[in-house]
Order: structure tokens, then sequence, then C-alpha cells
């Protein structure tokens, strides 16, 4: 069993003149393409009528939106200083609206809607955290060539230092050394070695410049 | 049941998605439940890929701190014949690069196998070169390779390494675990092509560097102690030698020489092995110092106690002679010692006695192995008192019949150098780990084999031997000399008896004797003339001079500062700037 209510059409009717709606705020001084702060069309909400309210509504929409178009231009011009022109004769009242029946908001739509956004939401993060991994995957492979250029630096420095100590332990070898002086410097082993006795032991010698006695 | 064809073909799709379905979780279950433990190391082990980072092998280092053995990363080349897409263009390319044969290579890189070695170790030019020719199948990778950057300097102690860097003999065997270290670990995720992923898993543990080995030996001392004995070899055309130069207060070998003679006139070689520790030779009159000092030390004689000294004396069935011709003479134990007299030494042996001649050999050390624990030494051989003959109490004072290292009875004689405490020989002062730090191994603390007071009568006559004996051309100017020489018959191959004209010479001492500091001992193998006196002695002398002037010991120390040589002198002022690593 579906409830029904009787409203009446309004300007804020999106399915009566969304055309018109747009004209009237150009005319307030928006320009065209600005975001409206208004409510954006949107599909009606699926209500359920009676036969005579569907003919009702159908016969009256036109006529009742026009007359709400002209309500709000007549609006708009009261903010504007006095045209020269006479004042136009006063409108007659405009007619009741008549009442039609729809159908009371559906909240299993609403709760669609919020699982749709909520969806949305989600999507998006999901999205942007791929985009995020993937970024940070992008950077860490970035960063990894300089690091094995550097690894290979090191190992190369280190086999360059193990050579260099292999060189060094070769230049100090004793045998090069005896061998580098004997044929680059010329040198010879002594025949004789003689040892400086200590000077505890030497007897000291008179001195010839000593004065006897 | 009446089904119409469309519906039985849907009911029929429809078992048939069931089927699948259930095939589908059937095999899901399967890859995530009952074998997901499988599946997983099958996946990593596809993704993964687990490198051995190989570990540097430690340095050996002398008491300075240089180089004697260095390793080094080498390009090797191998190949996978599989790979090989024309073996004749690649064998003619790489002959003259590796210079190896072309058709020895043509055959390699034919083989039915995967993975053959083409030249191990090469040069880095020519690895330059090989990677240029790029040559499908053809590889390089790195290996270790040990240098000598000293050459043969004291090669047989230190031992060799394998081409896999493993230890085979000397140092590099005895401490290969130490030395070789830990290798470490890379753990990469490659892609479907093979390639690292970069952002993907990388573990890496770190190889751990072995450690260096700090020797007792001076690198220069070394040096000297083989050149002097290399032409003593030449000079004296013996077959081969050795000579030991130690601290005798610490047991430090400061320099240990195995030569053997050159072939055809060419300058000696190092010994295949470490012979002054593998192995033995009857010592002779050197080892006179073991029967004397055990006389002195049981109170038996002293040093002027004299005896009547025959020419020969019969023991058993045997008569022994002193090696010259002389009347009967009335000669003090003092004498008998630097004449070097084989009947006053067996006379004083038989007053010794069996039992206690066995004692006091062992414990000089003559009947065991060193705490060196060398690969391959030898605790000598001392015949066991049961298996005594008539005549053995005759050989073994005078040194037949026994068979010692050099290294033993340098021991020996340190025993007597160090007031009558018997110190156990070194030859590694520490283990260098690769933060710098030092650990000193367990040092023997020795045993007292005689009194001081023994030790010191012994050690007068020894320079009595030095100073008017047979081995006066041990003598070094300005210094006082203690020791003895030694003239052994060597035995026969696999027979009893003695060889004919073969005999190895040797001297054993310290200096100063006063306070001694260095201690040698030199081996000669059937050099002519054939007397430890005039071919051993002097080499003794030669080592002696340069030692005492290497480590600035003079002629009457008064303190007891440890050796320390110049290169020492300027390690600890700092004018050697030494890295943690090789510190």
């Amino acid at each position: 069993m579906t409830a029904t209510r009787v409203v009446s059409p309004s300007p804020r009717d999106p399915q009566a003149a969304p055309t018109r709606t747009r004209a009237t705020a150009t005319a307030a001084g928006r320009p065209p393409g600005s975001a409206a702060p208004g409510p954006r069309p949107r599909r009606p909400a699926p209500t359920t009528r009676t036969d005579a309210a569907r003919t009702a509504a159908a016969g009256t929409a036109a006529a009742s939106t026009a007359a709400t178009a002209r309500a709000g231009a007549s609006t708009a011009a009261t903010a504007r200083p006095l045209p020269l022109t006479p004042p136009r004769p006063k409108t007659p009242p405009a007619r009741r609206t008549p009442l039609r029946i729809v159908s009371p908001p559906d909240p299993a739509a609403r709760g669609r809607l919020r699982r749709r956004l909520w969806v949305g939401a989600l999507a998006g993060l999901a999205c942007a955290g791929l985009f995020a991994i993937v970024g940070v995957r992008v950077l860490l492979a970035q960063a990894q060539g300089p690091v094995d250029k550097l690894e290979s630096q090191v190992t190369a420095a280190q086999a360059e230092n193990q050579r260099l100590r292999l060189d060094v332990a070769r230049l100090e070898s004793p045998s090069r050394i005896v061998a580098e002086a004997q044929t680059r410097l010329g040198m010879i082993p002594p025949a004789v070695v003689t040892y400086l006795p200590p000077l505890e032991e030497q007897q000291p010698e008179p001195s010839p410049t000593t004065p006897a006695g | 049941m009446n089904l119409t064809v469309p519906r039985r073909r849907l009911v029929a799709l429809l078992v048939a998605m069931a089927v699948a379905f259930a095939g589908l979780v059937w095999r899901l279950a399967d890859v995530q439940v009952v074998s997901a433990e499988r599946y997983a190391v099958f996946g990593e082990s596809q993704r993964l890929e687990s490198r051995v980072l190989p570990a540097d092998r430690g340095s050996i280092l002398d008491r300075n701190g240089a180089e004697l053995a260095i390793s080094l990363n080498r390009q090797t080349v191998w190949a996978d014949p599989s790979l090989v897409t024309n073996p004749a263009a690649a064998a003619l390319a790489l002959a003259p690069v590796l210079n190896l044969d072309q058709e020895d290579l043509y055959g390699l890189l034919t083989e039915d196998t995967e993975f053959v070695y083409l030249a191990r170790t090469v040069e880095d030019d020519v690895a330059t070169a090989v990677r240029a020719l790029d040559l499908a199948g053809v590889f390089l990778q790195e290996e270790p390779e040990r240098f000598l950057p000293s050459g043969t300097l004291a090669a047989p102690v230190l031992g060799e390494v394998g081409s896999d860097d493993v230890g085979l003999s000397g140092l590099e065997l005895q401490y290969d675990k130490q030395l070789t270290g830990h290798p470490g670990e890379l753990l990469v995720e490659k892609d479907i092509a093979g390639n690292d992923i970069a952002a993907g898993t990388r573990q890496l543990q770190p190889p751990e560097r072995g450690d260096n080995l700090l020797l007792t030996i001076d690198q220069a001392m070394q040096y000297e102690t083989e050149r002097v004995l290399g032409e003593q070899i030449v000079s004296s055309h013996a077959k081969a030698g050795i000579a030991i130069v130690m601290d005798p207060r610490t047991g430090e070998i400061l320099a240990l020489a195995n030569l053997d003679a050159g072939k055809d006139g060419t300058p000696p070689t190092p010994s295949f092995d470490n012979m002054a520790v593998t192995r033995v030779y009857e010592p002779g009159s050197v080892n006179k110092v073991v029967t004397i000092s055990g006389a002195v030390e049981e109170g038996i004689v002293e040093g002027d106690t004299r005896l009547s000294v025959p020419d020969n004396y019969k023991v058993a069935d045997v008569v022994f002679q002193d090696d010259e011709h002389h009347d009967p003479a009335y000669w003090s134990v003092d004498e008998i010692m630097a004449e070097s007299s084989n009947v006053g030494t067996i006379m004083i042996g038989q007053k010794l006695g069996k039992d206690r001649i066995n004692q006091y050999l062992n414990q000089f050390g003559l009947a065991d192995q060193t705490a060196l624990d060398f690969p391959g030494e030898s605790g000598g051989i001392l015949p066991d008192p049961d298996d005594w003959s008539g005549t053995t109490i005759a050989t073994l004072p005078i040194g037949q019949g026994v068979a010692v290292t050099a290294l033993q009875m340098i021991g020996a004689y340190n025993t007597i150098a160090n007031g009558g405490t018997y110190v156990a020989p070194r030859l590694v002062k520490g283990l260098v780990d690769p933060s710098g730090k030092v650990h000193q191994p367990d040092v023997d603390k020795g045993h007292r084999v005689v009194s001081a007071e023994t030790a010191a009568a012994v050690s007068k006559m020894l320079v009595g031997a030095v100073a008017v004996g047979t081995g006066t051309a041990a003598a070094v100017a300005n210094y006082t000399v203690a020791g003895k020489t030694g003239t052994a018959r060597k035995p026969k191959d696999n027979a009893l008896g003695y060889q004919d004209g073969a005999y190895v010479a040797s001297f054993a001492g310290f200096v100063p004797a006063s306070a001694p500091r260095l201690s040698a001992i030199v081996v000669l193998d059937e050099p002519t003339p054939y007397y430890g006196g005039l071919v051993s002695a002097p080499v003794f002398s030669k080592l002696a001079a340069a030692g005492t002037r290497l480590f600035d010991i003079p002629p009457h120390p008064t303190g007891d500062a440890p050796l320390s040589s110049s290169s020492e002198r300027d390690l600890a002022a700092g004018s050697l700037g030494l890295s943690p690593a090789n510190a």
C-alpha cells in the first residue's frame, strides 16, 4: 500500500520548467554557465497518483510554471531602479494550484544513493592508493639504480684496495729491496762487518794535548 | 519429467558449470590449503635466488704486520659447452688470449657438459680481453687467489691454499677455520627474464672476513736466515738445511727456514714441508746437554768434577770412541762438554742411569710433540726404556739411537737459556679479527726441568764449548755465545746401522750467554765438511750477529724488555699506519 499526499508544483520542481529556472537566474545577474546554487535537475522520485490527479496536473503544469516564473521576474525587478515605463496593470491573483498526490520520499532510494556514494568514495580511495603504491614503487626503482651503482663502486674500491695492499707488500719484500739495492743502486754486502764495542768497555786513551803530571 | 530441449541444455550447462566450478574449488583448495606450503616454496624458488657471497680469506702477517700471505679476487674463465655456438671459432679466439693450446680448448668447448673451466684466476688484462671477445657460452666468475708477496719466504711454514680457497698445508691448514671467515648470502627476487626486481625482496647478509693470523716470525730475520742458510748449503754442498731462531724467554719463533739444495747448481729452494717440525734426525753431540744437565741436577757431577776419560770405551759389545784420538785424560765435566767427548759423556750417562736419562729426555721435550701442533709435526723417536738394548745406555747420552726434530732440540737449549724452565715454542702471536682486535692464543706456561743453578752451570759449559771447544766458529764479536756442536751419523733407510760417510751437522746455542735473548739451531744434511763446528756454527754466528743487530740486543742486557725489531719500533711510534684489518 502506497501513501499519497497532495502538493502544489513549485518553481523548484525541476520537472516543471528547468530551462525557465536557469533563465531566471541569468536575468538576476549570474553569468550563464556559472554554478547555480539551486537544486540540480534530477530524476523525479517515483510517485503514485490517481488518474484524476494525473490529468489535473498535466493540464495545469505549464500555466502554473509560467506564472511562477513571472512572479520571480517581478521580484527581481523590485531590486532595480524604477523603470520609466508606466507600471503594468496588476495581474490578477494566480489561480490556486491544483493539488496532486505524490508519493512520500523512498528511504530505500536514499539508502541506495548513500551506498553508491560510499562505494564511489571507496573506489576513489582504492584507486588513489593503487596509484600511490605504484608511485612509491617507481621511486624505489629509481632509487635502486644509484644504490646498485654505489654498491658496485664500493666493491670495485675494495678490490682495488686489496690489489694495492698486495703491491705494497711486494714492494716491502726484503728480497725486492735487496735486489733493488744491488742492481739499481749498485750496493754490495760488506766483506767484513766491524762492530764498535760499547763505550763503557773502551779504555780512554790519553789525549796528546793533556799536560803531563 | 518432460523437459523441453532448451531447458535440457540449460540443465546440462548448469551441470557442466557446476562440475567445472567444483573442479576449480578443488584446485583452489589444493593450492591454497592442502599443498599451500609446497607451492609457496616452489614459487619462492622460482622468484628468489640465493647467492653465496664468499668471505675474504684473512692474511698471514709477520710480527710487525707485514703481509706474508694475502688473498685477491681474480677472474676465472669458464664455459657452458651447450651454449657455445661455434666451438672452433671460440677456441681460435681464446687460445692466444688464455695462452692455451687451441685443440685443447676445442676439446673443452665440445665436452658433453654444461660447465667446464677454461682458465682459473687469470690476470685482469686477460679477463678484460676475454670479456671483449663476447663469446657465446663463455663466462667469467670471481675466484680468490692466494699470493705470497715476499715470494717463497717462509713458504713451508705458511703452507698452501687450494684453488677452492681451502688451506692444504702448513699454517694455512692449521688455521684454515679462522682464516676462512663466514660466507654471506644475498637473497634477491628475480623477474621472469632473470633480472633483479628493483623493489623486490632483497636480503643481504654480508660475508664476514676471516681473521688475520699474526705470527711471531720477523720478516727481516726470516729473510736473513734463509739467505745465510742458503749460502751455506751451496758452499758446503749440503742436501738440505734447517735453521730456527727464537726468543728463548717466550718461545717465540722469529725465523724458521727449511731449504733444499737446488738441482744442477741452482740456488736452494724452499723444502716441500716444514722439515724443522716434521722430520727427525739423530742429534748427536748436541744432545749431550741433556745428559750432563741431568747429571748436574742430580748432583752426580759438577762442572769441575774430573773424570778419567780414555780414548775409547766398551759398553756391552760395542766400543765407543772419541772423535779424535787422545791419551787417557783427566778431564773436568766442563772440558768434556767443550771437547764434546763421547766417552766422557757415556761415563756420565752411566752414572745417571737408564731411568733418569729417559726422565730428562722427556722433561726437556724430546719425547713429545711440541705445543706448536703444526700439521704433520713429529714427536720424535725415543726408545721405550723396556726396549733398551745393552748399548742404549751409551748411545742415548751422545745423541745416537734417538731421533728428534730441530724444534724439539732448540727447546732443550731454550730450557738452559731460560734458567732451567722449559718454554713451549710459539709461532702464532694472535688472531686479529675484522674489527682489529687481537685474540691471543693460550700460552703454555712451561715447566721447570732443572734448577737455575744447574742451568747456569750448564750454560757456563756451553760458553766454554764456543770459547775454546768445538764451537769456536759460532762466536760473535763482543758477545758471549753459549752453544754446542753436533755431528751425527745418518741411519740407513729401512735398515739397521748407519750410512757410510753420511752425517748431519748441527749447532745449537744462545746469545748473550749472561742474559739470553736469542737462541738458534742450524742443521745441515750431509754437508762437506761434515763437522757441525765447521759448517753449522758459522751459520749460527751470522744469524746471531744479524739478530742482535736487528733486535738491538746489547752484549750485556740489563733489563728484561721484550724483543723489538726496528720495524716494531716504527710501528709503535706510529710511523707505519696499519689499518685495523691488517694491524
